[in-house]
């Protein structure tokens, strides 16, 4: 089986049991909180879209492995068509979902891990990749939702992993065994590691020698004791928390975008799933190889999706108060859709413009400059496309009551009479809690950290 | 076609419930070895947070023996193995030559 349809990855879910913290109180079951489903029901919808014969260019390719059809999100892209179908896929699943593909991260990095371990296996003599191809083949077979970590917590900035005074603030070796290594330390803003079967973590940054403790590349299975999840918490998981009725939320079924902090309490990798250890020389290159995908692909085309429903919402909001065809509002929505498009562009062009790398390993990366371009423009660009959304909006995007005081005997026709307009009430509540969801929620600031934060593309380009 | 076609690295665990091999999984190599370190060194059975669960466990011709504390049946065993190997990454997979072999055994305490 190398597909898996949403359900079969529902069923898997109900027997995982990774330890989660959120909120306060431990999740025993990641389907009935109410916040740890949102993550999971847009995770499962990343399966549905495979099945869905409408999107199977995007979402479907064939392991070059076995030849077997795969979920794109554990494909090693082995052309420029890969290339393009990848982006493709990010803008999708973020015009379905409006939140993270939750296996993007892990198929980047798997991209770069394909890259970095043939190189290595070639230069240093190593068999990371031989061991790689094995636990990819296991995952794509098995159709596994794999989420990626990089970021570790990294402490005072000033100081490099080993010299901080707490070393768990990068992962790290604690033991080498004969089967396999000990590991602990913490990552942090891990999209999606709480609903996925595995996570790739990946070193953080360069390294240098010396610091071959923190020079790890590995897969870890993400119910293995000795690994904890916090998750994220905010006024939007207390507001999902608490809603009598989820319909009342912005994104209702996917949520804002759920994160959490990776806490590696010793935790046991078999020697089957380590890909890197101690060789510094590696880790900038194979960091750089998965931002290089990731800013192509969370970048140039994710976000794109998720300004194309801003751009849409935002019409919807125009037209239900009759000002659609007003032409200031107009040019604030080319202005909109410029600023989606041109990182859309880019991310194309970086699609068009990849390259095998390293020649001879078969697998093929978007270009650089493109890549870094497309999320550099959309990191400034998506403020201004919320900041439109939230003009042509109004201050009902943010003074909209409760919808169901709509519906209240003593409320509700007072509130219909004070907002319909060109469309009822329900529609312009609805609209305006959906832009709300965008420009006074997470993505703001998530699309300028996402991939890297801006400064780290300027220092590519 | 590289991984695949000779060794796939894949490895075969059975379980064994009174003296009955009751399931098989398979995974990626190493993944009896990670079982291994969560019941030996952790004292922790995958996908169960409870201290104390695990009552006994230890290493014997090849095989981890396995006590879990309180009373259960062979059925409910196997619901916890299922989960158990699972969040260690192996899935139920009928036949082939099981390489490990998991023997969980009743627990005559009470607690």
């Amino acid at each position: 089986m190398a597909l898996k349809t949403a359900q079969e990855y529902l069923d898997t879910v109900k027997k995982l049991s990774p330890r989660v913290y959120c909120g306060g109180k431990w999740v025993k079951n990641l389907l009935t909180n109410k916040i740890t489903r949102s993550m999971v029901t847009a995770n499962a919808q990343m399966y549905a879209l495979a099945e869905d014969p409408q999107h199977k260019n995007v979402m479907v390719a064939t392991s070059h492995l076995t030849g077997e059809p795969i979920n794109r999100n554990l494909n090693v892209a082995r052309s420029i068509h890969d290339l393009d179908m990848r982006q493709e896929m990010a803008l999708l699943t973020s015009q379905t979902v409006g939140t993270c593909n939750y296996r993007c991260v892990g198929c980047d990095a798997l991209n770069s891990l394909a890259a970095t371990t043939w190189e290595m296996d070639r230069d240093l003599g190593t068999k990371y990749n031989e061991r790689f191809n094995k636990w990819l083949a296991f995952a794509q077979a098995n159709d596994l939702a794999v989420s990626g970590a990089i970021t570790d917590a990294k402490g005072d900035r000033k100081k490099r992993p080993s010299q901080q005074e707490e070393p768990d603030t990068y992962i790290h070796l604690v033991e080498k065994r004969e089967d396999g290594i000990v590991v602990r330390g913490i990552k942090v803003s891990q999209s999606g590691a709480i609903g996925s079967h595995e996570t790739l973590v990946l070193p953080g940054g360069a390294l240098r020698e010396g610091e071959e403790a923190f020079a790890l590349a590995f897969a870890v299975q993400n119910g293995a004791p000795g690994l904890t999840y916090i998750c994220q918490y905010n006024a939007y998981s207390a507001e999902r928390e608490l809603c009598d009725e989820e319909a009342e939320l912005g994104n209702p079924l996917y949520g804002q975008r759920e994160t959490s902090t990776m806490v590696f309490d010793n935790v046991f990798i078999p020697w089957e799933r380590v890909f890197l250890c101690g060789e510094t020389k590696y880790c900038g290159r194979m960091v750089t190889r998965f931002a290089k995908a990731h800013r192509m692909n969370c970048g140039g085309a994710c976000k794109v999706g998720f300004a194309d429903l801003i751009i849409g919402a935002t019409l919807l909001a125009a037209e239900y108060i009759g000002v659609d065809k007003v032409s200031h509002i107009q040019e604030k929505i080319i202005d909109m859709v410029r600023l989606s498009e041109t990182s859309h562009a880019c991310a194309i062009a970086a699609a068009m413009r990849g390259r095998e790398e390293p020649k001879g390993s078969g697998v093929f990366l978007p270009d650089d400059l493109f890549g870094n371009a497309a999320k550099l423009n959309i990191a400034d660009g998506f403020w201004e496309i919320i900041k439109n959304a939230g003009d042509i909006g109004g201050g009902l995007v943010v003074t909209a009551p409760k919808l169901k005081d709509l519906e209240n005997p003593e409320v509700g026709p007072m509130l219909k009479k004070a907002f319909s307009a060109a469309a009822p009430a329900e529609k312009r509540l609805r609209v305006a809690k959906f832009i709300q969801h965008w420009s006074a929620g997470l993505h703001g600031p998530g699309t300028w950290h996402g991939a890297g934060a801006p400064q780290t593309q300027r220092f590519m380009i | 076609m590289v991984a695949s076609e000779n060794d796939p690295g894949l490895e075969i665990i059975a379980v064994r419930i009174e003296n009955e091999v009751r399931g098989t999984y398979e995974g990626l190599g190493g993944t009896f070895a990670s079982f291994v370190y969560c019941c030996l060194d952790k004292k922790v059975l995958p996908g169960f947070h409870e201290a104390g669960f695990i009552a006994e466990a230890e290493l014997k011709d090849g095989g981890l023996l396995l006590t879990l504390s309180g009373k259960h049946n062979a059925l409910k065993l196997i619901e916890v193995m299922d989960i158990a190997l699972l969040n260690i990454g192996a899935l139920p997979k009928a036949g082939g030559k099981a390489e490990w072999f998991i023997e969980v055994k009743l627990s005559k305490k009470e607690d």
